[in-house]
């Protein structure tokens, strides 16, 4: 039901899309005009006009249309209130760049947030600054770019605590955890989540919440389903107001009901994320999990229609990788051996290129098993493996018991509303 | 510490949960209705929404604010109903503007509303502190006007030579021929502006005002209140000084201005009883205040032990 409407969707909005990557060159050139060249001109205002009048008939309404028209109606006050102008301008670059990251626009949104840190340091904007290299942070984690990640976090750290901020600074610090997450750094990532968290209660409970919804993550990694569980209950709690959080916890629930052995409830909540979240990210993420979901069921029909979605939507290069285990994963049970071998050598050289340890660890996992399965399909074993160990339903706990309550409570009120705001 | 709020429902919801019953909140639905309450009633704060005002309503509220001295916090994302407003909020008055949609809108809102700057204290600083300033080159004299009346700005001398754009040696030069006693203690300034109001008129925990203040522990800024008025965070909460008694007391130890010098027709004399003000804390914490400029900087980075 989904995949194919998903497919449609994304055919439709391709010639749409590249409208707005053009929108935005357009846009982000006149910032540079202005940017250098001071006070616009009567040419440069009426070009900024058409800009955002073009905007506004040919591109269709989203949150990246929004931020670009922001941009272009707050640029004339660069100059004539630089207090004002400057600040405004900054603010919705910043709005561009996090409507380009939901829309899992990562290279576009790396270099926006670059840019916007860059100027706003050298303008004295520190909250600006900090704010962009700490998104450039996240948007080089994506891309793999661990050097500039690592640096782009350290520069919002260091401006962070110049400017007094200190969620920046407990964002940024949470963000090289995952940084650590992401390369394996297993142990690692939770000292430093737990130090943040540690700190944060006292003086900035704001930036609590991201370093606990984080930590859930690398518990699941860990594969400590229950306390996984339990963190992303408690981000549940904690981001009431905050209905993006809230998507996200939703599933890293659902991820890890998927991994404790309940796939239907992870089903549940997943189906719903994917066709009401605003911000293409998440969507991607619960399309991941979806496909795991098929593959450990080794579904034949979801496999194949999940792969098919999966293989024409741009993912960033953990995601790719994350594919291509979870392909070979699939074709495996499905008994196409030699597929999955070739999936699993994509899945080794991304994750070799990207330094992604983690999973290469896992490639190496799945290529014992793939290797067993060989020899047993040899002796006569049946094609299709039957569920795998960490599908099979375990007894559940209070504390999973009450996440399926919250996922079949949150599924019923997200249902009412048609979209999830930001 | 009283709040008036002209915000929509969710704005309205996050400016509350942010306050977290340190302080009172009224919440109004209009502009008239604003007005209305303001004047029936003193607030320490205004918290609104641009994109709820028309332009003569953005006007009519500058011109209130200036009569009145209320620090603003405009709570907005830059719709283009709320752009002209916001133009004329960010024109004339020291507004604080905290946008929709950032990443950190929680924490820069609860700061905002904490930390909005003591326009009086910012106010009756500059009055004393006229002669010197009106010494200083147009660029310095704006920056630092700038960080009294916000309570924000560089946060080292370097950082400020370089946003007034001069050298750091022209800078210290500058300064020692306006009298100022030393750049590293105006650079403390904006944080005790910043942070008057939520340490006298608020129940917040002083910890929590350290941390929105940048620092990690109320050592950090009992160093910087005793740098610049003789006393530690949690003395000032107990005995709050007066606007100007506390304006002198910057002033003094600032550019060694006398207190009844510089406050232009304000009635200093009235507080003049209080000159031995750093003695009525000797028996609370055998503090005694040394008025030594070196103490600013004593303060630990928050992050630098994690």
């Amino acid at each position: 039901m989904l995949p194919e409407a998903d497919i449609a969707f994304a055919t439709r909005h391709a010639s749409e899309e590249s409208a707005m990557e053009k929108a935005g060159a357009q846009v982000l050139a006149l910032y540079d005009t202005i940017k250098r060249s001071g006070p616009p001109d009567d040419a440069l205002r009426a070009t900024l006009m058409q800009t955002a009048s073009a905007l506004r008939e040919k591109v269709e309404d989203n949150a990246i249309r929004a931020a670009l028209l922001t941009v272009a109606d707050v640029m004339p006050f660069w100059t004539t209130d630089i207090r004002f102008g400057r600040s405004a301008t900054y603010a919705a670059l910043l709005q561009y760049g996090e409507a380009l990251a939901d829309n899992a626009e990562w290279e576009l949104a790396k270099k926006v947030y670059v840019l916007i840190a860059n100027d706003a340091e050298l303008d004295y904007d520190l909250d600006a600054a900090a704010q962009g290299y700490a998104l450039a942070g996240m948007a080089f984690r994506m891309c793999a770019d661990w050097d500039n990640s690592a640096a782009s976090y350290a520069r919002a750290i260091k401006l962070g605590v110049k400017n007094g901020d200190s969620f920046i600074v407990f964002r940024a610090r949470g963000g090289l955890a995952s940084n650590k997450r992401d390369r394996g750094d297993i142990p690692g990532a939770e000292r430093e989540l737990l130090s943040v968290i540690r700190s944060a209660e006292q003086l900035c409970p704001e930036a609590v919440i991201h370093a606990n919804a984080t930590l859930a993550t690398v518990a699941q990694t860990a594969h400590q389903y229950e306390r996984a569980i339990t963190l992303s209950r408690r981000t549940l709690a904690l981001a009431k107001n905050d209905h993006r959080l809230r998507t996200k916890a939703l599933v890293d629930i659902a991820n890890v009901l998927t991994d404790f052995g309940l796939p239907e409830v992870a089903r549940e909540a997943l189906q719903l994320v994917v066709a009401t979240a605003p911000g293409r990210y998440v969507r991607v993420i619960a399309l991941l999990n979806l496909f795991t979901l098929a593959v450990n069921a080794a579904d034949p029909v979801r496999f194949d229609t999940l792969r098919e979605q999966l293989r024409n939507t741009r993912l960033t290069p953990k995601q790719q990788t994350q594919f291509a285990i979870l392909d070979a994963q699939g074709l495996r049970r499905l008994g196409y051996f030699d597929r999955a071998r070739e999936s699993l050598a994509v899945a080794l050289q991304l994750a070799e290129s990207h330094n992604f340890f983690q999973f290469s660890f896992e490639v190496e996992a799945e290529t014992k098993q793939l290797h067993g399965a060989v020899e047993s399909s040899l002796i006569g074993t049946p094609r299709c493996t039957p569920t795998p160990a960490n599908e099979q339903a375990r007894p559940m706990s209070s504390e999973i018991r009450r996440a399926v309550d919250d996922i079949h409570s949150l599924t019923a009120s997200m249902s009412e509303s048609p979209s999830v705001s930001r | 510490m009283r709040y008036v709020t002209l915000l929509g429902v969710l704005e309205m919801t996050h400016a509350v949960t942010a306050l977290g019953g340190h302080a009172s909140v009224i919440g109004v639905s209009s502009f008239a209705e604003l007005m209305k309450k303001l004047e029936n009633a003193p607030f320490d704060r205004i918290v609104l929404d641009p994109s709820l005002l028309t332009a003569a309503d953005a006007n009519t509220i500058v011109a209130y604010s200036k009569k009145h001295l209320v620090s603003m916090v405009a709570y907005t994302s830059f719709s283009p109903t709320a752009l002209e407003a916001c133009v004329i909020l960010a024109r004339n008055t020291s507004a604080q503007f905290v946008h929709r949609g950032s990443i950190n809108e929680r924490f820069t809102l609860k700061r905002a509303l904490f930390l909005a700057p003591d326009a009086q204290l910012g106010q009756a600083l500059l009055a004393r502190l006229s002669k010197q300033m009106d010494l200083l080159p147009c660029e310095i004299r704006n920056t630092i006007a700038a960080m009294l009346q916000t309570g924000a700005g560089p946060s080292t001398p370097t950082d400020l030579a370089a946003q007034s754009g001069v050298a750091r040696r022209s800078l210290d030069r500058w300064l020692t021929l306006a009298g100022f006693t030393s750049a590293r203690l105006l650079i403390g300034a904006p944080t005790i502006v910043a942070g008057y109001q939520a340490i006298t008129s608020s129940t917040i925990p002083l910890a929590r005002v350290a941390g929105m203040l940048g620092c990690a522990t109320q050592r950090c800024i009992d160093a910087r209140f005793h740098a610049l008025l003789g006393v530690t965070s949690s003395q000032l909460r107990h005995f709050p000084f007066e606007i100007p008694v506390a304006a002198s007391m910057m002033a003094q130890r600032l550019a060694g201005v006398d207190n009844g010098i510089a406050a232009e027709g304000e009635a200093d004399a009235r507080y003049e009883h209080v000159d031995p003000i750093s003695s009525w804390f000797d028996d609370v914490a055998g503090n005694r205040p040394t008025g030594s400029s070196g103490r600013a900087s004593a303060g630990i980075s928050i992050y630098q032990d994690q």
